[in-house]
């Protein structure tokens, strides 16, 4: 056995009682099951504890379970929910260290190699394990020890039950044999006298195989420690982050919808958070009443992990386009993305923190949408109002040599979008009085024609734009920039030099 | 030995180390970066708090306005726009030296014209504008609200001048007449006293012109820009009532410009 290894197991006993339990926090404590078909002949599975300890037991059937205990819940199977109950179980692990075996749904392995230097010694380990998956919604347990055998031994005993090294052997010598084999193996041993593991210890190891056969062998080595050098076979994590639900009826408004992706989406960012990730993306799978499924994808203009403004953008997604039938099924996959790090500079100027800055990026898009939020640069091309929207990323802050102070300001102008169709009356082939919307003024002083001509090259059907470009300082004292477009000879106001 | 020591001189000029218990020091100043505006203010505007520009079509409060934004922005600092009107030119920031990828460009949706003052989109300009402060980070935020014609309420103007002065962001609000009342920590009206035809400038050397006339037989005339006369009408920093008059011009004439993006205006010097 290597010297100082620790394994941690994490474990979900019931993981379809836990599933449910994590989707649906009212079930608690409630009297619930879970049956394994449709109907009232159908058999109960699991059984919740509230459940158990007034009389329902696994095995009797619906109609059975109601006649003990007339309020008892029953729920049917949800794949999904187990599912995603056993993938965030995985994500707390990952968040610890990316050595992970998963065993089965809901069980899993984790080495705990230097890990203490960062959590303390192994008891504030476990109970920062048990922290992060109550973060997720799941209560596991855990077990650590310096085997897997052990750890999952360990971890069948108790919420938390940490076994220091070298005392493995006592710890197993208490073990009541319940734990660690079948039923008809316990009986058999029991007959002999054994009822705990630690009296294996007495038998010699061929006789008990000869008699009892290869299980109860496995259990003396298991006690001697001949398998605690099994190594981890590794389970990479996952790489996309997925929540669902199986409704019982088909839902056709969007209120009651709305609900349920708040749910999927609070699950969601909790699995993101804590692995340090945020939702780069989100594709939304509604599966349809009338056998039809909806796919959308909804690309956030900055990462971000709040529910609020996700929740925004799904729902104004749906409003866009509603789904043509009563949604049946729901799945809700995140595409994650890492946060945009940064280093501040105490001699440079502060910048948003990159956190709060996609944050508040995500909440302005769903605010204002997603083509009126970035930086706004001129695009590539001789019309004077072609702009570009690039989403916003300012690069970090550098010490530039101060420039020394102007004189003067720069004029800018303020942009009409899109341009005011006026009507110039002329004089001499020279304006001189300006009529519109909102105005009329005679030409004060004027400057022009400035000619723009461009795009023949692309349109040659249509021979691209060409326009004289004048200023024009009006009589009610602002100073307008008009053109007059060649091809159609019409006048626009497109900007006011302020 | 000795940088580390020069630095740690600046320190009291740093963002983020106030004196006592002030969220925002009094002192600290956005600059302009133009010498006869921050002599006129100063120093420049209040960080921390919100400062008004008013003044008419072509009263030059945007040009103004620009110019802390091209100071900022070329000082490495974060700069929004929160643009009521979607009337933010790229081009004018980018000709007067101003870093575009700085500037976070936030456009609320015209969703429906409501009266004179437009209810709905100015809640979400507000709000946006809110989101920014609450954010951090940015050095200077503008709020263009030039089609609003009513005064802000008073609890509006409470909510950003506090959440500016936690952020430390100067806030500046262009308008057509004051709309933050007492909340605005200064407050400058502006107007246009004379627009520059019929001279052209080169890099800055201006040949002082004259209001132009029509002439059918004289040659086209160049429009240079525009006289501005500023007021300060409030200021709860420093003097009121000063008066200041400055040129804003329109980008100089380069060779190199002539092959830029929309900055381009060769036909003009050929006619």
């Amino acid at each position: 056995m290597p010297s100082g290894r620790r394994i941690a197991c994490l474990l979900i006993k019931d993981l379809p009682l836990a599933a449910y339990r994590r989707a649906a926090p009212e079930l608690r404590e409630a009297a619930f099951a879970i049956s394994l078909g449709a109907g009232m002949r159908a058999p109960l599975g699991f059984v919740a504890p509230a459940a158990a300890r007034l009389g329902i037991v696994t095995g009797m059937t619906v109609a059975q379970g109601r006649a003990v205990l007339p309020d008892l819940i029953v729920v049917p199977r949800a794949p999904a929910l187990e599912q995603a109950a056993a993938a965030a179980l995985l994500d707390v692990a990952a968040s610890f260290s990316p050595l992970i075996e998963v065993a089965e749904p809901g069980k899993l392995f984790l080495d705990l190699a230097g890990l203490n230097a960062l959590y303390g010694p192994d008891q504030l380990l476990a109970l920062e394990l048990v922290r992060r998956a109550r973060a997720v919604g799941i209560a596991p347990a855990v077990g650590i020890a310096a085997s897997k055998s052990v750890a999952a031994l360990a971890a069948a005993c108790g919420p938390i039950r940490v076994i220091d090294p070298g005392r493995e052997a006592e710890f197993l010598n208490w073990l009541p044999l319940e734990l660690v084999t079948n039923p008809e193996l316990e009986a058999r041993l029991e007959r002999l006298g054994i009822r705990r593991l630690g009296d294996l210890a007495r038998l010699d190891a061929a006789e008990l195989g000869g008699r009892m056969g290869p299980e109860a062998l496995s259990l003396l080595h298991l006690l001697r420690g001949d398998r605690n050098g099994a190594v981890l076979v590794c389970t990479p994590a996952a790489e996309e982050f997925i929540e669902g639900m199986d409704l019982e009826y088909g839902l056709e408004s969007l209120g009651p919808l709305s609900f349920i992706l708040r749910a999927l989406l609070e699950r969601l960012s909790a699995r993101l958070r804590i692995r340090g990730l945020s939702v780069g993306a989100l594709n939304l799978s509604l599966a349809l009443t009338d056998h039809r499924h909806d796919e959308r994808h909804i690309a956030l203009a900055a990462p971000t992990h709040e529910v609020r403004p996700l929740l925004a953008l799904l729902l104004l997604e749906l409003e866009k386009q509603p789904p043509l039938a009563g949604v049946e099924k729901i799945t809700l996959s995140a595409q994650p993305s890492l946060p945009r790090p940064a280093q501040s500079d105490l001699f440079l100027p502060p910048t948003p923190a990159p956190e709060r800055l996609q944050t508040t990026l995500a909440r302005l898009v769903t605010l204002c949408g997603p083509d009126r939020v970035g930086t706004l640069l001129p695009a590539n091309s001789y019309r004077p109002e072609a702009l570009e929207r690039h989403p916003f990323a300012p690069p970090p802050p550098r010490p530039q040599p101060s420039a020394p102070a102007a004189e003067f300001n720069c004029m800018v102008i303020r942009a009409l979008r899109p341009a005011h169709a006026v009507e110039v009356l002329c004089a001499r082939g020279l304006p001189e009085f300006v009529r519109g919307e909102g105005i009329s003024a005679r030409v004060v002083a004027m400057a022009g024609p400035w000619r723009r001509q461009g795009e023949w090259w692309d349109r040659p059907a249509t021979g691209g734009f060409a326009r004289d470009y004048y200023e024009m300082a009006l009589s009610d004292g602002a100073i307008y920039r008009l053109y007059h477009d060649l091809a159609t000879s019409r006048w626009f106001m497109d900007g006011i030099y302020d | 030995m000795a940088a580390p020591l020069a630095q740690s001189s600046n320190i009291s000029s740093i963002a983020g180390v106030f004196r006592g218990r002030e969220i925002t020091r009094k002192q600290r100043r956005l600059s302009a970066v133009i010498g006869p505006i921050d002599r006129w203010l100063q120093g420049g505007i209040p960080r921390g708090r919100i400062s008004e520009f008013t003044g008419g079509p072509s009263s030059g409060k945007s040009s103004l306005g620009a110019s802390f934004i091209i100071a900022a922005s070329r000082a490495g600092e974060t700069v929004a726009i929160v643009d009521l009107p979607n009337a933010f030119d790229p081009a004018s920031i980018i000709a007067g030296g101003g870093d575009a990828r700085r500037i976070l460009w936030v456009n609320p949706p015209m969703y429906a014209q409501e009266g004179p003052c437009f209810p709905s989109i100015l809640k979400n300009c507000l709000k946006a504008t809110e989101l920014l402060l609450a954010a951090g980070g940015f050095g200077l935020i503008v709020l263009d609200l030039e089609p609003c014609r009513t005064p802000l309420a008073p609890s509006v103007g409470l909510r950003l001048a506090r959440l500016a002065e936690r952020a430390g962001s100067a806030l500046i609000i262009l308008a057509r007449r004051p709309l933050c009342g007492t909340f605005a920590a200064l407050s400058l009206e502006l107007r246009c006293t004379q627009p520059l035809f019929n001279r052209d400038h080169i890099r800055g050397q201006l040949l002082w012109p004259r209001a132009g006339t029509i002439n059918a037989t004289a040659r086209p005339a160049l429009f240079n820009g525009i006289e501005v006369a500023g007021l300060i009408s409030r200021n709860k920093l420093g003097p009121c009532a000063r008066v200041a008059r400055w040129h804003c011009l329109t980008a100089p004439i380069e060779p190199s410009a002539w092959r830029g993006n929309g900055l381009a205006r060769p036909l003009a010097r050929r006619a």
